[in-house]
């Protein structure tokens, strides 16, 4: 049996490639989709990317989100995982490439500015969680 | 025949021909709903007493001569990401439980004016993000083929719909395989269009440049009747193509003579089950004595689609999903201190485990410091992906890959979101690239789970799709699955 390595993440990610040769340790493991057991080598170290706090309040407050202490602690392994695993797309060599956005070739799509909506107004306040006449209610904004 | 073993096509022609009326339809499919679908859970909201006036409309018209669309009278379910006038529409998430549309999305009005009629909305995974239908806040959906199982996600609901019987046609969106996946886990046909295709406008975006809606049906021929209905430019989506292109059901032909066929051989690799490849090889085989010529080919790239799909999509989603803050429309909190408050507590609140997961991994891969090597990475790497897709066109007229490693898993056993995200990876490239795909039944594995076969095609070339695709049905006919009462 082939000897491979990987951190716990790499060896998830590798479930649906082509099995590489990565690194150096020692164990048993078994292939997730297929149950075949192989022999490979899997590093202690656990995750390279380490989330701190400091990091998850920073993308609490970007994303509008209060997390419980449980939560954070999710978050922490959660996007460090992920973190991990989308960290194989540094390995692509992308000096020739151009960041492909959009599909077609973008070019503005325009219409003249006429007004050409009818007033719905009644009928847009209808779904608001509270109201006054036709206008939203909500907390202080200064 | 039994009613409800019409597909939409043979409905629509039986009314036409006042074999079958339209109410009789309606309440057949309404009674199967009653029976099954408290178990089954495809749907959020059922939209009956209107369903059974527009019936009656509809009846009447067809009767004058004065409809005569398609699918006219033909009871049809809409995935809950698609926005329907009156009708609640929910995403399938605690944020949207009370929002109400004011408009109709363009290909639900475009359906509606067809004739076919909206019986309800099919629940889904929570915003889109899922693969199994276990993420939406109405509760899981059962796979009808065998209850222990997912149907796929997030379109999982309707997938289960027409597997049930509880709708003979049905509408979802398509992100990362959200179609192709749950028919093909529920042994239906799925297709998602070329990017630009079909109108979003009323789609609840996900990621606005890798969305698009799409059907699922009980066979190819009602795949592209609908196709017909829905494809076309729109104004109000100013990603729509104004490509013209959209005569489908001539496409529906029993011939591939000379048509070239590649499948990726870094897709056949050893985590892929048996059964899926053995479905593969079965169905080239059907396709070179039809005249095909099949060739393995290397695609490329393989190990990054996920990645740079998980990067991108969780970016626009993030982005996406800001605008829900509680402010004019969905949930807010009962009990707030302030603006920031109120804004950090209804989202706390009002959205689940993995909304909250891909937002922050989208906010994150966006921000500054990381905004180059994720992100940026992420577009240069779809650009490459799009690039081997363009090469292997140059040589292919369709490619022939699976749907998904395995079929339906069980309930409760997606509990790792990695590997959840990893079981994607035939299908996201597809949406990364633009391209159009579609799924169709290919038997079942020795569980009686359905498999699903994927036929990719390069940008509007959903004809080469349905040619192919029909072909293969026409071959296997009287071997489908039967979708009968559980």
């Amino acid at each position: 049996m082939e000897k491979f390595s990987y951190t716990n993440n790499e060896l998830a990610s590798r479930c649906f490639s082509t099995y590489r040769f990565a690194g150096i340790g020692k164990g048993m493991v078994i292939n997730i989709m297929s149950n075949e057991v192989l022999e490979v080598e899997v590093n202690e170290k656990k995750y390279k990317n380490v989330i701190s706090d400091e990091m998850v309040d920073y993308v609490g407050i970007l994303t509008k989100l209060e997390l419980t202490e449980q939560e954070r602690e999710d978050a922490k392994i959660d996007m460090g995982k992920m973190l991990d695993y989308i960290d194989i797309m540094k390995n692509v060599d992308t000096s020739d490439a151009e960041p492909l956005s959009h599909i077609y070739s973008t070019y503005n799509v325009l219409r003249k500015d006429e007004v050409t909506n009818s007033d719905r107004c009644k009928e847009l306040i209808k779904n608001a969680p509270e109201s006054k006449e036709n206008m939203y209610v909500v907390p202080k904004t200064f | 025949m039994d009613i409800l073993a019409y597909t939409a096509l043979e409905l629509a022609d039986a009314i036409k021909s006042g074999k079958v009326t339209v109410e009789e339809a309606l309440n057949a499919t309404f009674e199967q709903i009653d029976k099954y679908d408290k178990d089954i859970n495809a749907f959020i909201t059922l939209n009956k007493a209107e369903a059974v006036k527009r019936a009656k409309e509809v009846q009447g018209q067809i009767k004058e001569g004065t409809l005569s669309g398609k699918l006219a009278g033909v009871p049809i379910a809409i995935k809950d990401n698609i926005c329907t006038k009156g009708i609640k529409t929910t995403c399938a998430s605690r944020m949207l439980e009370n929002f109400v549309p004011m408009y109709s999305a363009e290909i639900v009005e475009r359906l509606e004016k067809d004739g076919a009629i909206v019986i309800g909305k099919t629940n889904m995974d929570e915003f889109a993000f899922g693969s199994t239908n276990e993420t939406s806040y109405y509760g899981v959906v059962k796979n009808p083929m065998n209850k222990e199982h997912v149907p796929g996600g997030s379109s999982g609901g309707s997938a289960a719909a027409v597997a049930a019987r509880e709708a003979y046609i049905a509408l979802g969106s398509d992100t990362g395989g959200s179609i192709r996946q749950p028919a093909a886990y529920c042994g239906l046909v799925g297709l998602k269009p070329t990017y630009g295709r079909v109108s979003r406008y009323g789609l609840v975006a996900f990621a606005s440049s890798l969305d698009q809606i799409g059907p699922i049906t009980k066979d190819v021929s009602d795949c592209a009747a609908i196709m017909e209905i829905i494809s076309g430019h729109d104004s109000k989506d100013s990603t729509s193509s104004k490509n013209e292109d959209t005569e489908y059901m001539s496409a529906l032909v029993d011939d591939v003579k000379g048509m070239k066929v590649g499948i990726p051989r870094d897709y056949l690799n050893s985590e892929l089950t048996s059964d899926i490849k053995n479905a593969i090889f079965e169905a080239a085989k059907e396709l070179e004595n039809k005249g095909a010529i099949i060739e393995e080919f290397d695609l490329g790239l393989v190990e990054y689609a996920v990645p740079v799909y998980q990067t991108i999509s969780s970016a626009e989603a993030s982005s996406n999903l800001e605008r829900y803050d509680g402010v004019k429309y969905g949930y807010r909190t009962k009990d707030y201190t302030g603006l920031h408050n109120m804004y950090k507590k209804t989202r706390s609140e009002g959205l689940g485990k993995e909304a909250k997961r891909r937002i922050m991994l989208g906010a994150f891969v966006l921000s500054e410091g990381y905004y180059e090597d994720y992100y940026l990475q992420a577009l240069k790497v779809k650009g490459l992906i799009k690039k081997a897709f363009d090469t292997a066109f140059e040589s292919y007229d369709v490619i022939l890959a699976p749907v998904a490693p395995t079929t339906a898993p069980k309930l409760g056993e997606s509990t790792d979101p990695l590997k959840m995200y990893l079981s994607d990876i035939y299908t996201v490239s597809v949406n990364l690239a633009g391209i159009p795909a579609m799924s169709i039944p290919f038997g079942a594995d020795e569980k009686g789970l359905p498999i699903g076969i994927q036929l990719i095609a390069n940008s509007f070339e959903e004809k080469k799709l349905i040619q192919v695709a029909y072909t293969v049905e026409q071959s296997r006919k009287g071997m489908g699955i039967k979708h009968d009462e559980q």
